[in-house]
């Protein structure tokens, strides 16, 4: 292989991985806090493509604000859906957690993505770009400059994120209900609280990533599948619950998809990043950095 | 300060405790001894809110508090101490310390405690950025009783402080114990170390399937012929 043609893998697949880390990061925080395996996380990446295209076309906004309100959108949707189906859940499901959650998330998922299409239609809305032209990141190799911002606005998210995490109260509450409920209930934190800041949290990161992307994947019902298994390959990969993990995470399999498509062909790209992920939970079950896996059936 | 008055409580459909009454008064020691399986922790979580409490009632500073969540007593002024401690292992010892003072918001005041807690557990403060699940286990001890002080607690209960420690950290754990009491900290104790307990508590209830079998001033308890015989091994 030549060395010009590492370059272009290796630039196109942190590109992709950027918007994957923001993805499994959601979903990452979603599960070690609250254990619930999100599998309408996609359609929050939906929501976010949505949210964007319609401040961009209808209200004319410009780049910037089409995603802070895609985030915004996020963010109350995610809240919302957590105070009204969630803790509805947990006043009910008294065993198997993890199994009652997954079955939810499957049922919002389809929900969510049939309200979109009964509303909106199954039309593409897309845009043709936030920003036009292209820029040379090293010589020779030129992006568009609206998946470089993508890239950029990703990393900048996660940067927040991780410094929401670990230097604010409410971050550090966060992280102490992960480490253990019990213990967080004694010092005095809110469990509820923490449960609907979480899961909008994780709601916003991913409504972000589909808002970033909108001019290169327009909005359309179904369109949240594909990033969900994308970013449960990285977080199955990785591990739960490991902010610099899930970054690493995201950008292997974004390296990993940009090399099978440029020597193998777009068709062959998920077959080796799942063959990449079976090779490592066959050698490390709990994933790359992972610690000790709880189970569907633990609890 | 604390009062339960008939309590029940237990595991689903299995009940552990048959209308348990006892009392703290404040700025008292109080301990609650007992073999295994009595229902001792099981006592204390029912206070603290992680058990449902299915008769009778816990009163705490003229509030009834058997239906609220255990956040809110801890807002109270509650602070229950578990025997696993219940750290939060992935983080640095001095992050477990402000979370420990999660319900405060007056900075100085948290400062105040955290350096009251560095003077009692000199040890932890040398260990301040470290994570707490590289902890020792007297360490870990330190840290789960010192986080329990960080909310400023009128009353604090301690499960079973002693278990699986050395005996020197066991004396230096308890010592802690009565330099905070004499600071005018009410504390509510389980142990099964009974001899020790008897020497530096106030009062003693004794527990037995689910049942306050015996109570009083734990110098009385230390000639009590059934503890003698039950706790302490003297025939």
């Amino acid at each position: 292989m030549e060395l010009s043609a590492i370059g272009d893998i290796l630039v196109a697949g942190l590109l992709r991985g950027g918007l994957f880390v923001l993805m499994a990061l959601g979903l990452s925080l979603i599960f070690g806090v609250m254990n619930i395996p999100n599998f309408a996380h996609g359609e929050f990446y939906m929501l976010g493509a949505y949210f964007a295209y319609f401040s961009r076309t209808l209200l004319g906004l410009n780049p910037v604000l089409c995603i802070i309100m895609a985030a915004l959108g996020g963010f109350i949707a995610g809240s919302i859906i957590e105070m009204t189906a969630f803790k509805a859940l947990r006043k009910r499901s008294k065993g198997n957690w993890v199994m009652n959650s997954f079955l939810l998330t499957v049922g919002l998922s389809i929900l969510l993505q049939n309200l979109a299409q009964a509303t909106l239609g199954v039309r593409f809305m897309g845009i043709s770009h936030y920003w036009q032209g292209s820029i040379n990141i090293l010589p020779n190799i030129s992006v568009s400059i609206d998946r470089f911002a993508g890239f950029v606005i990703a990393m900048a998210t996660v940067a927040l994120f991780y410094l929401f995490l670990h230097k604010t109260k409410t971050g550090n509450s966060i992280r102490a209900v992960s480490e253990d409920e019990d213990g967080a209930m004694l010092v005095g934190i809110k469990m509820n609280k923490v449960h609907t800041l979480t899961f909008a949290l994780g709601a916003l990161l991913a409504a972000i990533a589909g808002a970033a992307l909108l001019s290169i994947n327009p909005a359309y019902p179904t369109m949240g599948l594909a990033p969900l298994y994308k970013s449960w390959f990285v977080v199955i990969l990785v591990g739960m619950g490991n902010v610099w993990g899930t970054v690493i995470g995201g950008f292997i399999v974004g390296i990993v998809e940009a090399f099978s498509y440029y020597n193998l062909g777009a068709g062959w790209q998920d077959v080796v990043s799942l063959m990449v992920i079976i090779t490592i939970l066959a050698l490390k079950p709990s994933g790359i950095f992972g610690k000790s896996v709880r189970g569907v059936w633990d609890r | 300060m604390l009062e339960l008055k008939n309590v029940s409580a237990g595991y689903g459909p299995l009940q552990i405790l048959w209308g348990i009454s006892l009392k703290v008064e404040t700025g008292e020691f109080v301990s609650m001894v007992g073999p295994n399986g009595a229902g001792k922790t099981t006592c204390l979580k029912s206070i603290a809110g992680m058990l449902d409490v299915t008769e009778g009632e816990v009163i705490f500073k003229d509030a009834v508090i058997n239906k609220m969540q255990t956040s809110d007593i801890t807002s109270l002024g509650l602070s229950f101490v578990t025997e696993e401690g219940c750290l939060f292992t992935g983080m640095t010892v001095a992050e477990n310390l402000d979370l420990g003072a999660f319900i405060l918001s007056d900075k100085k005041k948290i400062k105040e405690l955290q350096d009251n807690i560095f003077d009692l557990f000199p040890r932890l403060a040398e260990r301040k950025k470290q994570l707490a699940g590289t902890l020792s286990g007297g360490e870990r001890k330190m840290l789960s009783i010192a986080r329990g002080l960080m909310s400023n607690p009128s009353i604090l209960m301690v499960d079973e402080p002693s278990l699986g420690l050395a005996p020197n950290l066991v004396d230096s754990v308890f010592d802690a114990l009565i330099t905070l009491n004499k600071k005018g900290v009410t504390i509510l104790l389980v142990e099964q170390n009974v001899h020790t307990t008897l020497e530096i508590t106030d009062r003693t209830y004794v527990i037995e399937q689910g049942h306050i079998c015996l109570q009083g001033l734990s110098s009385e308890m230390l000639d009590n012929e059934h503890v003698k015989s039950c706790y302490l091994g003297i025939v």
